[in-house]
């Protein structure tokens, strides 16, 4: 299967007059290649969590239809078929340490596989695994998920979410209040399940991990999407970047510095390497 | 020197947990502005819990403008200080911004027409005014902190501290939050401490201490500390994005200054460099 997630004509109004009503989607269509890290950007409010939560069906569209892994969401499907529907695509939330419950870290992580029908067996072999994936040392297992620093906390969520053996992960600012080394984790680990083969979608304000991870870039903004294409191809154009209140990522920024003194790049750089290089080239060269 | 806290051997442990202060001392500035980075779990906001006497010490002393935190010097200590934390949501008690400013001065029994006026008077300085009536779950991040400040600022602190203030704030909130603070300290004097491990953040600040497990690893100019990528990732830190930039050029044997550059330091060596090429 080529896509794992297309909308088609999608649109979902809040009930009206209801303070949430600017978070809706207008009329988006879209797919999402299996297999692909495609990031979702746009500006707060621009309909970026609204968009994700249409892939694992706690919303269903109000027009137009999702399909995900071959499955279709129209707003006539009724919400008793949706439980399966969430089994293949795990979703971990902002802040999703917020979220743990359990009396043990095990425990808590061992909940989503129980929950779809798993043996206590395998659901102990299937977390263990997942806590493998997230580096918690095997000692915390049996500790209270609450005893744990704020990073790992957030590591024991995603595990709870990667026991159920997602096919498409979708993580809405999966770093946000991490220091830089669990930044790096989070972000490596989500490469690390790309690799694998799962789907990753990550909602994002930090343009640096979007050009350093991601293939694929959905832009956000009053609930439209205005642009579909590769990392590169969105920040080429760095007007229509800084006109839609986004950010340039670190190096095109500063690439953009220094041609605004005269420094003649071919192709502005995305990554550190990328500027490094057109530097050394262009001041060794000739 | 003038030193608004003084920390001298201080020492905390949470309950059944490793000792996390082992007779940590050191002093803060009035008037200046500090960075404490450090890891997640490093000891950063519960140094400033303390020094706000939100929890209690074992035992050493800590001074916040003369007096000795202590049960007697509490609302001393709590109206020289003002904490902006990590959440917006976490800090709302008023159901509109103007009442939730007001807050703070209705607790202290300020007369309504001079409550009027500063309520007014601080969400003027954060640029909230138009937002008076609004209610606090309809604003943005940056806007609740903005919100939150003024609030603090009402009730005319000596000291602010920012504990993770800008963390969950997206990047145009952040620079927003930051850019008034500087502000609002030079029109207040102020003195600023800012706890996070955001390096943009710390590069705002005329001294940086780095914490580790309840250690004082390095008290320094922020030039000094920045310029070691390889102790700042060891660290669990990051490195500014100036200083990666240089490195790599290093790597190729690209010539760079010995310390550290802002941005745009670096782009005129970049180009002179280019210039002579």
């Amino acid at each position: 299967m080529d896509n794992a997630v297309e909308f088609k004509e999608v649109s979902h109004v809040y009930q009206a007059d209801s303070p949430m009503a600017a978070d809706a989607l207008s009329n988006v269509s879209l797919s999402i290649k299996a297999g692909s890290f495609t990031a979702v950007i746009g500006h707060t409010g621009s309909g970026k969590s609204t968009l994700v939560q249409h892939i694992n069906a706690l919303l269903k569209p109000t027009a137009g239809e999702v399909k995900v892994l071959g499955k279709a969401i129209t707003p006539d499907t009724s919400n008793k078929n949706l439980k399966s529907f969430r089994k293949h695509i795990g979703m971990v939330f902002q802040f999703p340490e917020k979220q743990l419950f359990e009396e043990t870290v095990l425990k808590d992580v061992m909940f989503g596989p129980k929950n779809y029908g798993e043996s206590e067996q395998n659901a102990e072999l299937l977390a263990k695994e997942a806590l493998n994936m997230v580096n918690l040392p095997a000692a915390n297992f049996n500790k209270s998920p609450f005893d744990l620093s704020g990073g790992q906390m957030r590591r024991v969520a995603i595990a709870g979410v990667l026991a159920m053996k997602p096919e498409i992960l979708i993580m809405d600012e999966p770093t946000a209040g991490l220091d830089p080394r669990g930044h790096h984790e989070i972000m490596n680990l989500a490469k690390r399940l790309n690799a694998e083969g799962v789907t990753i979608i990550l909602v994002t304000h930090q343009m640096n991990d979007v050009t350093n991870y991601a293939d694929d870039v959905l832009v956000m903004e009053q609930g439209k999407l205005i642009k579909h294409d590769g990392p590169r191809k969105v920040f080429s154009d760095p007007t229509w970047v800084v006109d839609h209140q986004l950010n340039l990522p670190d190096s095109a920024s500063f690439a953009l510095e220094l041609a605004s003194q005269g420094f003649n790049f071919n192709e502005l750089p995305m990554t550190i390497d990328e500027l490094a290089d057109s530097i050394a080239g262009g001041s060794m060269n000739e | 020197m003038d030193n608004i806290i003084r920390v001298d051997n201080l020492t905390f442990e949470y309950p059944e947990q490793e000792q996390l202060f082992k007779k940590l001392s050191l002093s803060i500035e009035r008037g200046s502005w500090t960075a404490i980075i450090g890891q997640n779990g490093s000891g950063k906001s519960t140094l400033a819990r303390l020094i706000d006497g939100l929890l209690e010490a074992e035992s050493g002393t800590i001074t916040v403008d003369g007096k000795v935190v202590n049960e007697d010097n509490l609302d001393f200590v709590r109206e020289s200080i003002g904490m902006v934390f990590q959440n917006p949501e976490d800090q709302f008690v008023g159901a509109t911004v103007e009442d939730d400013v007001a807050f703070g001065l209705e607790n202290r029994q300020v007369s309504r027409p001079s409550m009027i006026e500063t309520v007014q008077k601080r969400l003027k300085d954060v640029g909230m005014w138009d937002y008076r009536e609004s209610v606090p779950a309809n604003l943005s991040g940056g806007q609740k902190q903005r919100v939150a400040i003024a609030g603090i600022l009402a009730v005319n602190p000596k000291i602010l501290i920012l504990d993770e203030a800008t963390s969950m704030l997206d990047p145009k909130g952040r620079q927003d939050v930051l850019k008034l603070v500087a502000e609002l300290k030079e029109k207040n004097n102020l003195t600023v401490i800012s706890i996070t491990h955001d390096i943009d953040e710390a590069a705002l600040a005329s001294r940086v201490l780095v914490l580790n497990r309840g250690k004082l690893l390095v008290d320094d100019i922020p030039s000094n500390v920045f310029n070691d990528e390889e102790k700042l990732v060891e660290l669990g830190l990051d490195a500014p994005f100036t200083t990666r930039l240089a490195n790599r050029l290093s790597e190729r044997n690209v010539s760079m200054p010995d310390k550290y550059s802002n941005k745009e330091e670096l782009v005129q060596w970049i180009m002179q460099l280019n210039s002579k090429r």
